[in-house]
């Protein structure tokens, strides 16, 4: 069929964010848009291989990905008192593919959110000249954010405007329970895996 | 004003437990109900439901 077709690199984009259920409303937003763009969304939850390390798991995934979206709006100090590395790590790992790596990997191209504008020059300096995206956790921005970054980076003309993704989105938000219901699932612990698979087929609904 | 479609970019693998053919049928059948019909199915289905999938712990709070 002509409507879908499997992913190469240059369709993936990799999500570096929280996987908890505070980040939850925001993760689903951008799984959707990213999908509904005409992408494949790549997390580090989508393969579980007990003989790979979660870091070489990773690895393999940003080097497949040409895309990178990269949350840095959830760093702060976990009930342990230690500051969450994961996401700024990961990131790292991301543009040393871009900078160091082969022709390919020199293609890569990220968005970086983070909650508040310029929050970040408080703790990653490094960053500045660099221009990340304040989402104010709000999941309808992060799909205009999303959608906006993909089609200045991708140069495709088929990627919708933002009010056709919310719009969409809204949609798909309320239909969700009861399609979850009717798939045996509760909405509060929907596996990653399973969310993805039906985002996929609800965008694929809408194009048909 | 016309759009050109987006062609849809799927995995090569399907990464969950749900067939991909189950899950449309679903959507399909969800999308073309009314706002009544999709309370009713969630607020039954809420009373019963089972988790058939173990539920993935989040690693270093990821």
């Amino acid at each position: 069929m002509d409507d879908i077709k499997i992913a190469g690199s240059y369709d993936t984009v990799f999500i570096n964010c929280p996987f908890d259920a505070l980040y939850q409303p925001m993760l689903r937003a951008i799984v959707f848009a990213v999908y509904r763009c005409g992408f494949l969304p790549v997390t580090a939850l989508d393969t579980d291989d007990g003989t790979e390390t979660r870091l070489l798991k990773i690895i393999r995934l940003i080097e497949r990905c040409r895309y990178g979206i990269h949350d840095l709006s959830r760093i702060e100090q976990s009930s342990g008192n230690f500051p969450r590395f994961n996401m700024p790590f990961e990131l790292g790992i991301f543009f040393g593919a871009r900078y160091l790596g082969d022709k390919i990997q020199r293609n890569k191209n990220a968005l970086i959110f983070e909650r508040v504008k310029f929050t970040y020059q408080q703790y990653i300096s490094d960053l500045n000249g660099i221009d990340p995206k304040a989402h104010n956790n709000d999941p309808f921005m992060a799909i205009q954010l999303t959608s906006d970054w993909l089609r200045t980076a991708s140069g495709r003309k088929t990627i919708p405007g933002h009010v056709v993704l919310k719009t969409e989105y809204q949609e798909f938000d309320e239909k969700l329970p009861a399609i979850i219901a009717k798939l045996g699932f509760a909405i509060s612990d929907l596996p990653l895996t399973e969310y993805r698979t039906i985002a996929e087929a609800a965008v694929r609904e809408k194009l048909v | 004003m016309a759009t050109r479609k987006i062609t849809l970019k799927t995995a090569k693998k399907n990464q969950g437990s749900l067939s991909r053919a189950r899950v449309q049928r679903v959507v399909a059948e969800v999308y073309a109900m009314s706002r009544a019909e999709l309370q009713a199915i969630t607020t039954k289905k809420s009373e019963e439901i089972l988790l058939t999938v173990p539920v993935r712990k989040a690693v270093n709070g990821k």
